[in-house]
């Protein structure tokens, strides 16, 4: 399998303080791959460093076979890299139709627009009604299902989901992700993160679980699910009892 | 504690010095006391309110209310040039407070735009009532009570020591995080026990009392006002050029750069003549300080001390 | 009562004006959170070029407004660029101070180059005016408003329909997100502050055969606008919109309805803006305003 993102050695951090310590991250052509971790962890910084809302201080990101650090945030998009950024951070003043029609900004989208808006209607039917509604006034839930399907606007070879079950009633978390599951079923990557595992790995094939910045487990689905470690990695870094996992830098925070 | 320091008799030795220094040399020279003076005091008035977070674009409304109250109060009540100099810091204070209590809580642009109306507004108010201020054609001070320049240029001189001395203090007091605190962030300021309402109240009543000051001194020497004079916007320039220049928020930044303001004020009057070229000037400098320079001349000077000082440290550590 | 319909056409007419005058800084203020004080400058600029090419050349303003506009908004684009990246990084403080030292320094540049005398546009129409029904309908007014209502619709529909439109108005409400969709935020800053600039430049072509050009009449309009900004609520084209009418209106009704109202009528705006501080900050149409920043 060829390898669609790379991150490797990557290190990054807000002012002072360190988020990534040397993170090493492959997601190859085709994959869904998840990013498990409590708070705090790094994964949303992952994310910033990929769309470019970050700069690393260290570390190389490669994207189909590119430079991306050399690629400005703004740019990224029509590389291929779209995100669903936690939060949603929808367009408030914006209609619905319009949140999508920005999704497909970029040059590379913007001539298949019609096309797009088809299929992300498709996928999110509830999203017809609203169209014309402003943004600002959807439920959570629609919120999540406009974030993505802007997202997907961009035609993306690397879809990217932050935290998209943030805030949302199981039911439609449920329904988020068997929309999820359909865009794997297709050819575009997927890099989900999460702090809902049972969530994340129902759609993805590869997980890692990452603590203090680094990479704690990497391991094919089915068996993440059943390590030991990782289950005691996951609760025990968000509380003291997490003693045995502590990393040096802990005595900082 | 003890107010015998060093620092504290230098500045009275400095003061006895200066304040008569207009009896003894010439006009010119007066002129210039008066005029740096003048600034200093409504430079450090600006730098006060600056310091928390107020930043006033409309500082001529202070200045402007002073220089009312002198000449209506003189005119009217005949109070002598010292006298009349009670009113004008008092309407300072009133208004002041007054702008304080009126903003609320509101900063950054919301207060600016309050200060830029509020001085725009009292001119408006100037011109329409010329029965009390004699509206559009101005007002002249009763010539039988002018005194002579050098008395007004000495008395600028000691009020800007006391301006300078009330600002030295509050500096040194259990103020100065209070000030610092709600230049970054009102909340935190509670912290020190200081009630930002009342503190805000404060600053504005003592910074508005001050720049009244200022004008209240300043129409005896020209002996004339109206509306356009007295809230003249170039004074609400000047009231920002000198600490940007000088060095914002520090002590002695507004006393360096009235000093600078004023010298570039003469030169180019000597150089170019023409009127609009010393505000050109100061607008252009406005611009550069604050892309390039925003410590000011102060700021940068601190930086250089610290290099060398940084230098010296390290020699004694390769000794050893 | 013929009276009342003068009252009505002529706060009409002044409000499309202020619109005009206003809705360029709302977008400005919107899109880059910087607060241009050179904005009544631009206007300045804007009215001298006018005169500068009526009198040199006999162009009639209104033919002059779009190549005017342009070349203001090209030079507020410029006067952008070169603060741009440290002037976004700066603190409040320091970009009020320096936009207010860049207004300065356009100010006195005008002097310089200008003279502070007083100049004029006279064109046919800027007396001229109809009565019908005991009103009188003044051309040059009625000139005005009609192009700054096509001006300030031209600006809505572009904002609303148009690609570049509506990733302005992405950048406004939110920058990160727009980054994330391939748009050019520092781009759209350029735009947003030269289209600014551009209606500014408009707005002064537009006042030219009506006001008397000096160098420093950009300074009340100034005030104005802020006090329409605020009114309208920070960020708010249609604010601006609103709140030019309500400040035209209540200026006029001064102007008719009070004794000795013409003079006063220049002070309902700090009035206004005073009361709107007290009572509602955000203004109309404005967000909730953070109150300790």
């Amino acid at each position: 399998m060829s390898a669609l993102l790379e991150l490797k050695n990557l290190h990054a951090g807000y002012g002072d303080s360190v988020v990534l310590n040397g993170l090493n991250i492959t997601v190859n052509l085709g994959e869904v791959v998840a990013i498990l971790g409590a708070n705090g962890a790094g994964k949303t910084t992952t994310m910033r460093v990929i769309t470019g809302l970050l700069n690393p201080t260290a570390g190389d990101v490669m994207f189909d076979g590119i430079d991306l650090l050399k690629i400005p945030a703004h740019l990224r998009v029509e590389a291929g890299i779209c995100l669903s950024p936690e939060g949603r951070q929808v367009f408030p003043n914006l209609s619905v139709e319009d949140n999508l029609i920005l999704g497909s900004y970029c040059p590379r989208s913007r001539s298949r627009r019609k096309e797009t808006l088809a299929e992300v209607f498709d996928l999110f039917p509830r999203l017809i009604d609203r169209r014309k509604q402003s943004a600002g006034l959807l439920s959570g839930g629609e919120q999540q299902m406009l974030a993505i399907g802007r997202a997907m606007m961009g035609r993306p070879k690397l879809l990217l989901l932050d935290e998209p079950s943030l805030g949302l009633a199981p039911r439609l978390v449920h329904v988020v992700f068997d929309a999820i599951a359909q865009i794997a079923s297709s050819d575009i990557s997927i890099l989900i993160v999460e702090q809902n595992t049972q969530a994340a790995l129902s759609v993805a094939e590869r997980g890692y679980v990452i603590v203090h910045g680094e990479v704690f487990e990497e391991a094919p689905v089915s068996e993440l699910m059943n390590l030991d470690s990782v289950k005691k990695a996951f609760i025990g870094s968000a509380t003291t009892k997490g003693q045995t996992f502590a990393k040096r830098g802990d005595l900082d925070a | 504690m003890s107010w015998i320091t060093m620092k504290n008799v230098a500045f009275l030795a400095l003061a006895i010095i200066l304040v008569p220094l207009p009896f003894y040399s010439s006009p010119v020279v007066t002129d210039w006391c008066l005029r740096i003076s003048s600034l200093m005091i409504l430079s450090i008035s600006w730098n006060l309110a600056a310091n928390a977070g107020l930043v006033s674009l409309g500082h001529s409304a202070f200045w402007g209310l002073g220089t009312y109250a002198a000449i209506l109060t003189a005119n009217m009540l005949g109070l002598s040039f010292l006298e009349s100099i009670l009113p004008s810091i008092i309407i300072g204070m009133l208004v002041g407070s007054i702008l304080a209590i009126i903003t609320g809580r509101l900063r950054g642009f919301f207060f600016a735009i309050s200060t830029l109306a509020m001085s725009e507004g009292l001119r408006v108010i100037a011109v329409m009532t010329p029965d009390v201020t004699g509206g559009g054609e101005g007002l002249y001070i009763n010539q039988a009570l002018r005194p002579d320049s050098e008395t007004i240029a000495s008395t600028a001189i000691f009020a800007a020591f006391v301006v300078f001395a009330i600002s030295w203090g509050l500096f040194r007091s259990r103020y100065h995080y209070a000030f610092r605190a709600m230049r970054n962030n009102e909340q935190a300021s509670q912290m020190f026990g200081i009630n930002p309402r009342a503190f805000r109240i404060g600053v504005l009543a003592i910074s508005g009392g001050m720049a009244s000051l200022g004008g209240g001194i300043n129409v005896w020497f020209g002996g004339f006002v109206d509306p356009n004079i007295a809230y003249d916007l170039h004074i609400t320039i000047l009231a920002q050029v000198a600490p940007i220049l000088g060095g914002i928020y520090t002590l002695i930044g507004p006393v360096i750069g009235s000093i600078v303001a004023i010298g570039i004020s003469e030169a180019t009057r000597i150089w170019f003549g023409a009127s609009g070229f010393s505000l050109f000037i100061y607008g252009f400098i406005l611009c550069v300080f604050i892309l390039y320079l925003p410590s000011g001349i102060w700021g940068g000077f601190i930086r250089l001390w610290r290099k060398h000082v940084l230098k010296s440290d390290n020699l004694a550590e390769v000794r050893k | 009562m013929s009276l009342f319909f003068q009252f009505i056409l002529d706060a009409t007419m002044l409000g499309g004006l202020y619109a005009l005058m206003t809705v360029g800084l709302a977008l400005g203020l919107g899109v880059t959170r910087i607060i241009n004080f050179a904005h009544g400058d631009f206007i300045m600029l804007g009215a001298y070029a006018a005169f500068f090419s009526f009198a040199a050349i006999g162009i009639d303003p209104l033919f002059a407004l779009p190549f005017v506009a342009v070349v203001i908004a090209g030079f507020g684009a410029g006067v952008f660029k070169m603060i741009a990246k440290r002037a976004m990084a700066a603190p409040r403080i320091n970009q009020i101070l320096l936009m207010f030292g860049i207004s300065l320094v356009i100010q006195n540049l005008a002097v310089i180059l200008f003279t502070g005398d007083a100049r004029s546009v006279s064109t046919p129409y800027s007396l001229s005016a109809s009565e019908f029904a005991d009103v009188w309908f003044p051309h040059g007014r009625i000139i005005v408003f009609l192009v700054a209502v096509m001006i300030v619709v031209g600006l809505v529909l572009w904002l609303k329909h148009s690609e570049l439109g509506k990733a302005t108005m992405a950048v406004a409400q939110n920058e990160k997100a727009a980054t994330l969709m391939g748009i050019n935020v520092s781009s759209v800053y350029l735009i947003a502050f030269g289209i600014n600039a551009g209606l500014a430049g408009a707005t002064g072509v537009a006042i030219s055969f009506l006001l008397t050009i000096t160098p420093f009449m950009g300074f009340h309009m100034l005030v104005k606008a802020f006090a329409i900004v605020i009114l309208g609520g920070l960020g708010s084209i249609w604010g601006a919109c609103i709140g030019a009418f309500v400040l035209a209106f209540a200026e006029t009704a001064v102007a008719y309805y009070v004794p000795n109202g013409i003079g006063w009528a220049e002070g309902v705006a700090f009035a206004v803006l005073l009361a709107v501080l007290i009572i509602r900050p955000r203004g109309i149409l404005g967000q909730e305003v953070e109150e300790a920043h």
